[in-house]
C-alpha cells in the first residue's frame, strides 16, 4: 500500500439491483449482484484503474462513489468521513471536490449550450468565480486543456469528438477538485484523438496532483495511466496489484486471460506470448456461480474448492492481492461455507 | 500463392449531396486470395465500410460507384444485373455486421433467421434448414444449439448475437465472407473467441475474409495481410508482419505510434496532430500531406501513385521510410 493516506476508501461495498417481477410471476425477488462486496483505497495523488468487462460492477462502483446512486450496503469514505451521511453543506463541498469525465463525449454535451456555458456551469451552480473572473476562468481552461480561448462562443457540433472530450475535461476540471472518476474517457474516440486525451490526462493529473479512478475495460489504456490496478469480475475483485506487477507478475487465472486477450499491435509479441481462449460467456450476475465466480470459465480449475469456496482477497505479494485458491494458503485462506474443510485436502 | 478471390480495383464511390460531392472512396485496390484473411484498417471516416459495401452493391443513396472494378473468381461485379447479385449475397460473399441486435430481425427465432438462407439459396426443406441450423450454431460454438434456435435474437449475449450473425453468414459456405467491425462491441475476452472462430473456420472451409477494424492490435492478431486506408485512399498495404513491425508510410507509422502498448507504459504517445480532411474537399496530392511529418512541397503538387515494389508490399508515399 502507497505511504500517503487514502483519499477515498472504499469498504465492502454492495450494489444490488432488484428486478420487478411480472404479475403472474411468483417465484422469490431476485436482485442484479453488480457489486458485490469490494474494498479497495484510492490514496491521495494515486491514479487507480478499475478494469473487468461488461457486467463486472466497475462503473456502478464509479457511480457509488459519485454519489449518483445509493449503495445496498456498505461504505464510502472521503478524507476520512462516510459520503452517506454528509450534511447539506459537506454534500455541497463533496460535490465540488469530486468531478467526473463521462464516457461519450457526443451526448454528455448538451448541444444547445455554447462550450463556455458548459464550463461555466459548474461555476454557476456551486456559485464560484462570480462575475468577470468566470469569464477568465473559463477561457484559462479552454487552453489548460488545449483548445483556443476565443471558442467559448461555440456550440458542441462544431468541434471534433477528441475536442469535445477536451471540453468535458475542462468542465470536470472548472471547481478544482480533488478527485476525478473518468468513465471510459476515450473509448468512443479515434486512434489519433484517444492518443491526445490521454497525454492530457496524464498532464492534468501532474499539473494539480489529482487522484483518478479511470474505469475502462482495455488494459493498455489502463497500463499508461495509472499507478495501481484493480481487476473485477462479476461484482467481485479479483486482483489488485501496481501496474507493472500486474503485467509482468500476473495472479488470478482471470487477470492473465484477460491480459493475453488484449490484442496489441505488435505482431511479435501476439507471436510469442501464450494466448488463453476462455471458455463460455460471462455468466449472469442475475444468478452468479458459487464458490469462486470465475470457476466455471477458469482455466487453471484445480477442484471442488473452486465450485465450493469463495477465496478471500489476500495478499500473495506485497501490495499484490489476488482472490484465488492456487494462492491460498492451506488452513487460513478459506471462508464462506466450505471453510472447515482445508483447501490444499480438496482435489 | 493461391488464386484471387476478390480483386477491387481503382474503385471510387461518391456521394452526390445537394451542394457537394464527398469522395468516401477513392482510387482503392486490393486483392484477397482464397484461404487469405485481409484486414482493412483505418479511422473512423477512412472509407472501410463503404468500400466493402461497393463489393456487395449495397451502397446506400445517394452513392454511387463511379469508377473501378469489383472482379469476383475473374466475374465483374459491376455489370452484374440486381437479380444475380442477389444470388451472389449471402451464397458465395456474404455479410458480418459491426451491431448484431440491429441486423438480427426481432420478429424471428434464431433458427428461422439462419434457416432462411438455406432454404432459398439451398432449396433445402424446411425440416433439413433446421437440422442444419442447429449444426452451424454448433460450429460457431454456441453450447446447446438445438435449444437455441427457439430463441430471439434479444435472449442472446452480444457475442451469442455475433455467433448467429457468422452463422448465418457461413450458412451458404461461401467463398468470401465481408465482416465490418464484428467485434467492436464485444468484450475482449468474447473477441479472441470470436477471431479464433474465424481462423479455425478459414483453415477449415478455405474462404477469403475480409475484416474491416479500426484496430491495429485485432490486425496483428488476425489477418496475413493489411490495407491501411486513409480519406478514402489506400495508403499502404502487404503482408502484417512486415507493414506493423517496419511502417513505411508516414501515416501507418503514426497510426501506432499513438497507440498505448502494452509493456510499454513510460513511452510517452505521439498523437496525430490534426483532424483528417473532410471527405467534400479533399486536398489536391496526398491527402495526409498537411499532418505529415515528411511532406514537402511536391507532396501536395499532383496525386501520389500507389508503388508495388514486389515484394507485394504498396505505398502511396512520395518519401516512404525504409
Amino acid at each position: 500500500m502507497p505511504a500517503q493516506p487514502a483519499l477515498m476508501e472504499v469498504r465492502n461495498l454492495v450494489k444490488h439491483f432488484p428486478v420487478r417481477r411480472g404479475i403472474f410471476d411468483r417465484g422469490p425477488a431476485r436482485a442484479v449482484r453488480a457489486v458485490d462486496g469490494i474494498s479497495f483505497d484510492i490514496a491521495g495523488g494515486e491514479t487507480v484503474g478499475l478494469v473487468g468487462e461488461s457486467g463486472c460492477g466497475k462503473t456502478t462502483t464509479g457511480r457509488m462513489i459519485m454519489k449518483l446512486i445509493t449503495p445496498t450496503s456498505g461504505d464510502i469514505r472521503f478524507e476520512g468521513a462516510s459520503i452517506g451521511g454528509l450534511s447539506f453543506e459537506q454534500e455541497r463541498a463533496y460535490r465540488r471536490s469530486v468531478q467526473m469525465v463521462f464516457q461519450d463525449p457526443y451526448s454528455s454535451l448538451n448541444p444547445r449550450m455554447t462550450v463556455g456555458s458548459i464550463i461555466g456551469y459548474p461555476m454557476r451552480i456551486q456559485n464560484a468565480y462570480p462575475g468577470a473572473a468566470r469569464d477568465v476562468r473559463i477561457r484559462e481552461l479552454l487552453e489548460l486543456v488545449g483548445l483556443s480561448r476565443f471558442q467559448a462562443s461555440w456550440y458542441p457540433h462544431e468541434f471534433s469528438g477528441g475536442e469535445r472530450q477536451r471540453v468535458g475535461i475542462a468542465a470536470a476540471l472548472a471547481l478544482n477538485p480533488k478527485f476525478i472518476f473518468c468513465d471510459e474517457p476515450v473509448s468512443s474516440l479515434d486512434v489519433s484523438a484517444q492518443a491526445q486525451i490521454l497525454n492530457l490526462l496524464k498532464d492534468v493529473r501532474r499539473e494539480f496532483n489529482l487522484t483518478i479512478l479511470i474505469v475502462t475495460h482495455n488494459l493498455s489504456v489502463v497500463e499508461y495511466l495509472s499507478d495501481r490496478v484493480v481487476v473485477m469480475y462479476l461484482g467481485k475483485i479479483v486482483e489488485i496489484a501496481g501496474t507493472a506487477d500486474l503485467y509482468r507478475e500476473t495472479l488470478h487465472p482471470y487477470t492473465k486471460a484477460l491480459v493475453s486477450a488484449i490484442p496489441t499491435p505488435d505482431p511479435d509479441v501476439e507471436r510469442e506470448r501464450e494466448q488463453i481462449i476462455l471458455r463460455g460467456e460471462i455468466p449472469s450476475p442475475l444468478d452468479p456461480p458459487t464458490g469462486c465466480r470465475f470457476h466455471t470459465r477458469c482455466q487453471s480449475y484445480i477442484g471442488d474448492v473452486c465450485r465450493d469456496v469463495e477465496p478471500r482477497l489476500q495478499q500473495v505479494r506485497p501490495g499484490h492481492f489476488a482472490a484465488c485458491h492456487l494462492y491460498a494458503d492451506p488452513g487460513t485462506a478459506t471462508t464462506g461455507p466450505g471453510a472447515a474443510r482445508p483447501a490444499g485436502q480438496l482435489v | 500463392m493461391a488464386e484471387a478471390l476478390l480483386e477491387v480495383d481503382d474503385l471510387h464511390t461518391h456521394f452526390h449531396l445537394k451542394n457537394k460531392v464527398v469522395r468516401a472512396v477513392n482510387g482503392v485496390s486490393f486483392t484477397v486470395r482464397r484461404g487469405e484473411i485481409v484486414g482493412i484498417a483505418g479511422e473512423s471516416g477512412a472509407g472501410k465500410s463503404v468500400a466493402c459495401l461497393s463489393i456487395m452493391r449495397l451502397v446506400p443513396n445517394p452513392g454511387r460507384i463511379e469508377r473501378g472494378r469489383i472482379l469476383f473468381t475473374g466475374e465483374d461485379l459491376l455489370g452484374k444485373t440486381e437479380r444475380q447479385m442477389r444470388e451472389l449475397r449471402g451464397q458465395t460473399v456474404s455479410m458480418v455486421f459491426e451491431d448484431p441486435l440491429n441486423s438480427l430481425d426481432p420478429a424471428f427465432t434464431v433458427g428461422a433467421l439462419i434457416g432462411e438462407a438455406l432454404i432459398l439459396h439451398k432449396g433445402l426443406s424446411k425440416r433439413e434448414a433446421w437440422k442444419k441450423s442447429g449444426e452451424l450454431l454448433r460450429l460457431v460454438g454456441i453450447p446447446d444449439p438445438e435449444r437455441r434456435l427457439d430463441n430471439y435474437a434479444h435472449e442472446l449475449s452480444g457475442g451469442m448475437q455475433q455467433r448467429v450473425m457468422i452463422a448465418i453468414a457461413l450458412s451458404c459456405d461461401p467463398a468470401l465472407l465481408i465482416a465490418d467491425n464484428p467485434t467492436t462491441a464485444l468484450d475482449v475476452t468474447i473477441q479472441i473467441q470470436i477471431l479464433d472462430l474465424v481462423k479455425q473456420l478459414r483453415d477449415r472451409l478455405g474462404m477469403g475474409v475480409l475484416w474491416i477494424t479500426h484496430d491495429l492490435g485485432v490486425v496483428a492478431k488476425l489477418c496475413d495481410r493489411v490495407v491501411i486506408m486513409y480519406a478514402g485512399e489506400v495508403m499502404e498495404q502487404g503482408d502484417v508482419y512486415g507493414v506493423l513491425k517496419r511502417p513505411r508510410h508516414p501515416y501507418t507509422r503514426r497510426l501506432i505510434d499513438a497507440l498505448p502498448k502494452l509493456g510499454r507504459p513510460e513511452r510517452r504517445l505521439m498523437p496525430i496532430e490534426g483532424r483528417p480532411p473532410d471527405p467534400a474537399h479533399l486536398p489536391s496530392g496526398c491527402p495526409f500531406a498537411p499532418r505529415c511529418y515528411k511532406a514537402r512541397p511536391e507532396c501536395e503538387a499532383h496525386d501520389v501513385p500507389l508503388v508495388d515494389n514486389g515484394d507485394g508490399r504498396a505505398v502511396r508515399c512520395l518519401f516512404p521510410e525504409d
